[in-house]
């Protein structure tokens, strides 16, 4: 059951580093009623959570499986977008709704894991026909990740993250730390980024498509209609990725322009030189501080909108098929039509030569002008190290290769076109049916880079 | 009092905010349906709920948009305590303060206590343009809803269209149809830019095309699709046929099914290539528009078995199974949708008005109010200053006026 142990150390961690974040909040720390409201949501969430989802028939006529991602996904929402709200209204909460707003935040802190976690937990106890074992390793997990929140705790007020964090800038990074870490990526595999863009795409095509109605100007398959262009393009994902990236950037670029255009400090009536420059050094510190949490959350969301995207949008990359030299021992020859499909696919193909003790990969695809690329899988440029050779070659994306390492596309109108981050071309012969390749001329190709790659050069 | 908090209210941004997440959270629901998109407009527009919430996003467009306009050109002096930036001078600085607002290209307008100057007084227009665009279009689409109706009819050169109690006749019918076309791989690249048809009507005539519906006597009119018609003579097997038949095989290389169901039969019509051309791999298709030549497989009864094949040249004959075709000259037909819509010369007007305002939002870069008051009373002079946007710069700004009319220099 080590692997359940695993699961809830993992999730238990993560919620308690968020926790950690608003416990070192002073405001939090010097007032035991907000504390104990915080910590109270914290833990009637883990220990509701867990037992609605270890009992899933408790709300299975309330709430579908489906529905609580969704819940999941709005919770997230609230407390990033409350962010931002507080930075617009600034307000001055009562001690009531101060109390109840830290209870609502440490529930939701831990509730939709805690959940997760406990369907988890029952379907792999049944699963494995040991249901206590896996409850125990369960909650000695979730124990086993609470307990540094608990050992560090003195030292949460030494930690001055008030200097840092507002409350909206708290929020916004719990916010975006959850579109990254959110839910248990064992059962709900996606962040809110990923069905938000896939639906803003049906949303907006659909859109689309009801304003041309409207203008009675409805798109053709081959007559010409005004704007059709202009409506395809914006019916294009690229919108959908627009509104998606409006969505996650507003509240951090918000409070940065608001940290920004906070005015300098008036130190025109100050006489000591040395009380005007504190005064403006204070200032600066102060905007850098608050500064970084921020731009943080800025960065990271841009990483997790960027993983989102090459999930929506994932790379080609067949595995490479062992070829052999034919009798003669000269030449390699590649049927462009055979049982494994035709090069018309469009689709890249790698091959796996054997020369002595050392593999030669080098890719073969059809060109949009009708002709055959062949390369060696390996950039002109990029050398990934050695502990990163997942990044080495090409990738296909559309009409382009992806060098996977810089993730540079290359038209593949261009294979064979030496330079650049193109793959190394490779001399070779076509004709309707079969590539032809010289053994020689391959080998040669492949020695070349290896004696540069020895030099510590590329081609 | 009451009621302009009630209007300030309605017109606020987060009702703007807070319509729009409602029906936001609306369409969210309706994603657990089969079409979402259908669910959701048929919710804002025939459901009691949902036209609450649209009229409600409606009111608060309207309210905002009346609002920005009445503040923009209101001749109410603001409270200079209440202004973003403020201070007190001496109030013999009115003149030296009015002269130097003067030079800093403000409108100034003053009393003999008194100073209000603005800079960028209509820069409100582009927001106003776009609010005023959306709600057009909100209004517009939600009429359009009830009083909008349509009919579509299929007609060849020469027949009539009868069309809300109206009949056009149609008298001419043009295409920029080539002569030939190449198709490579499976990619559509046919493509029609002008397909025409004259319409007339009570000694009147318009020309209709695929683009802008055109309005005759009330009713909008545009052609929606274009196809070939082809007399077919068929005999043998008991079979004797003359037929015009429509044909919907364009793009090249589409086929149509045409069902024939006094004589049990069926024929998928498709163009025939003149010939394939091969270059290394690619493979293009050259079609002869100009003297079709159709490729047509006979099916027969319920279960559409194949009965045979043949390609015929238009103004030849072919025979397979007994059966004998003959093809005559093509023409073309085309499909008129004819649309009685009082609303849509608004959603135009409204879409061009929602256009030119976003593209107008541009200027609000460096196209925002700036608004200075100046108050004396009795000896001290209260200033106030704000600006729309970048207003640290408008701060620091501040301070230096107040720096030289205080002889302190600046910040």
């Amino acid at each position: 059951m080590s692997d359940v142990f695993l699961i809830a150390l993992r999730e238990a961690l993560q919620s308690a580093v968020m926790l950690g974040l608003v416990l070192s909040l002073s405001s939090v720390q010097n007032d035991k009623k907000l504390l104990y409201a915080l910590l109270t949501g914290f833990i009637s969430a883990a220990a509701s959570g867990f037992s609605l989802g270890y009992m899933p028939n408790l709300t299975k006529n309330l709430i579908a499986m489906e529905t609580w991602a969704f819940w999941r996904y709005t919770a997230e929402s609230v407390v990033f977008y409350s962010g931002m709200l507080i930075g617009i209204r600034q307000p001055a909460p009562g001690m009531k709704l101060l109390t109840a707003g830290l209870f609502m935040l440490g529930f939701e802190l831990f509730f939709f894991e805690a959940r997760s976690l406990g369907f988890l937990v029952q379907d792999m106890g049944a699963m494995k026909g040991n249901a206590a074992a896996a409850l125990s390793s369960a909650l000695a997990g979730i124990a086993a990740g609470l307990v540094p929140l608990f050992l560090l705790r003195k030292y949460f007020r030494k930690l001055a993250s008030d200097s840092a964090f507002t409350a909206a800038s708290l929020l916004v990074t719990i916010g975006a730390l959850q579109f990254g870490i959110g839910g248990v990526a064992e059962i709900e595999k996606e962040s809110l980024l990923a069905p938000m863009q896939r639906n803003l795409i049906g949303f907006i095509s659909s859109a689309i498509q009801s304003l041309q109605s409207v203008l009675h100007i409805q798109d053709h398959p081959f007559l010409d209609v005004p704007l059709s262009g202009l409506a395809r393009f914006i019916a294009g994902d690229r919108s959908a990725l627009a509104v998606t990236l409006a969505f996650i950037m507003t509240p951090p670029l918000f409070l940065l322009i608001r940290i920004f255009s906070k005015p300098d400090p008036v130190i025109s009536g100050i006489e000591a030189g040395a009380k005007k420059r504190s005064v403006m050094a204070f200032f600066r510190k102060e905007l850098i501080y608050k500064t970084m949490p921020v731009m943080a959350t800025f960065i990271s969301l841009v990483v997790i909108l960027h993983a989102v995207n090459v999930s929506l949008n994932p790379l080609y990359e067949p595995p490479p098929v062992p070829v052999r030299e034919s009798e003669s021992g000269e030449v390699i020859k590649i049927q462009l039509s055979d049982k494994s499909g035709s090069f018309d696919d469009r689709k890249m193909r790698k091959y796996l030569y054997y020369y002595g003790n050392k593999q030669v990969i080098f890719i073969a695809m059809l060109k949009p002008d009708g002709t055959v690329g062949v390369a060696l899988d390996e950039c002109e440029i990029c050398r990934p190290a050695d502990w990163n050779t997942d990044a080495k070659g090409y990738a296909q994306k559309g009409d382009h290769l992806i060098c996977k390492y810089c993730m540079t596309p290359i038209a593949s109108a261009t294979l064979n076109n030496p330079g650049g981050c193109n793959p190394i071309p490779i001399p070779f012969k076509s004709d309707d049916s079969a590539i032809t390749i010289k053994t020689s001329d391959l080998v040669s190709t492949f020695n070349k880079l290896q004696e540069l790659e020895k030099k510590g050069t590329h081609l | 009092m009451r009621s302009s908090r009630i209007f300030r209210y309605i017109s606020s941004w987060w009702t703007t905010a807070a319509t729009i997440s409602l029906l936001a959270a609306v369409y969210i629901v309706c994603l657990y349906g089969d079409s979402p998109w259908e669910s959701w407009t048929e919710f804002m527009l025939r459901r009691p709920l949902g036209m609450l919430i649209y009229w409600g996003l409606i009111i608060n467009l309207s309210a905002a948009t009346i609002r920005a306009v009445l503040e923009s050109l209101g001749r109410h002096l603001p409270d200079p305590g209440s202004m973003e930036i403020s201070s007190v001078l001496p109030s013999d600085k009115l003149n030296e303060l009015a002269a130097l607002m003067s030079q800093e290209g403000y409108s100034v307008s003053s009393t003999a206590s008194s100073i209000h100057a603005v800079k960028a007084k209509f820069s409100f227009l582009p927001g106003v343009i776009t609010r005023a665009g959306i709600l057009i279009f909100l209004v517009s689409v939600f009429a359009g809803a009830y009083t909008m109706s349509s009919t579509e009819k299929r007609v060849h050169e020469g027949e009539v269209i009868e069309a809300f109690g109206r009949q056009l006749t149609v008298g001419s019918l043009s295409s920029d149809m080539p002569a030939e076309f190449l198709q490579f791989e499976e990619e559509g690249s046919f493509r029609l830019k002008s397909v025409k048809a004259e319409l007339r009507s009570d000694g009147n005539s318009k020309t209709v095309t695929s683009g802008f519906p055109v309005r005759i006597g009330g009713i909008w009119h545009r052609i929606t699709h274009f196809g070939m018609t082809l007399p077919v003579s068929l005999k043998g097997n008991g079979i004797n046929n003359n037929l015009n038949i429509d044909l919907d095989i364009l793009p090249p290389g589409k086929s149509d099914l045409i069902a024939l169901q006094a004589d049990d039969l069926f024929l998928s019509v498709s163009l025939n290539p003149e010939k394939t051309i091969t270059k290394g791999l690619v493979k293009a298709k050259k079609y002869n528009l100009e003297a079709l030549n159709l490729h047509i497989i006979f099916q027969r009864g319920g279960a559409k078995e194949k009965i045979g094949e043949i390609n015929v040249k238009e103004g030849a004959e072919a025979s397979v199974s007994g059966l004998s075709v003959s093809a005559g000259r093509h023409s073309y037909y085309i499909r008129v949708r004819s649309v009685s819509d009082p609303a849509l010369p608004f959603v135009y007007a409204a879409t061009l008005l929602a256009l030119a305002g976003t593209v107008m939002m541009i200027s609000r870069f460096f196209w925002y109010r700036k608004e200075l008051t100046a108050i004396a009373e009795g000896s001290a002079l209260h200033i106030g200053y704000r600006e729309e946007f970048f207003r640290k710069w408008a701060s620091q700004k501040f301070h230096r006026w107040i720096g030289e009319l205080t002889g302190g220099g600046s910040i």
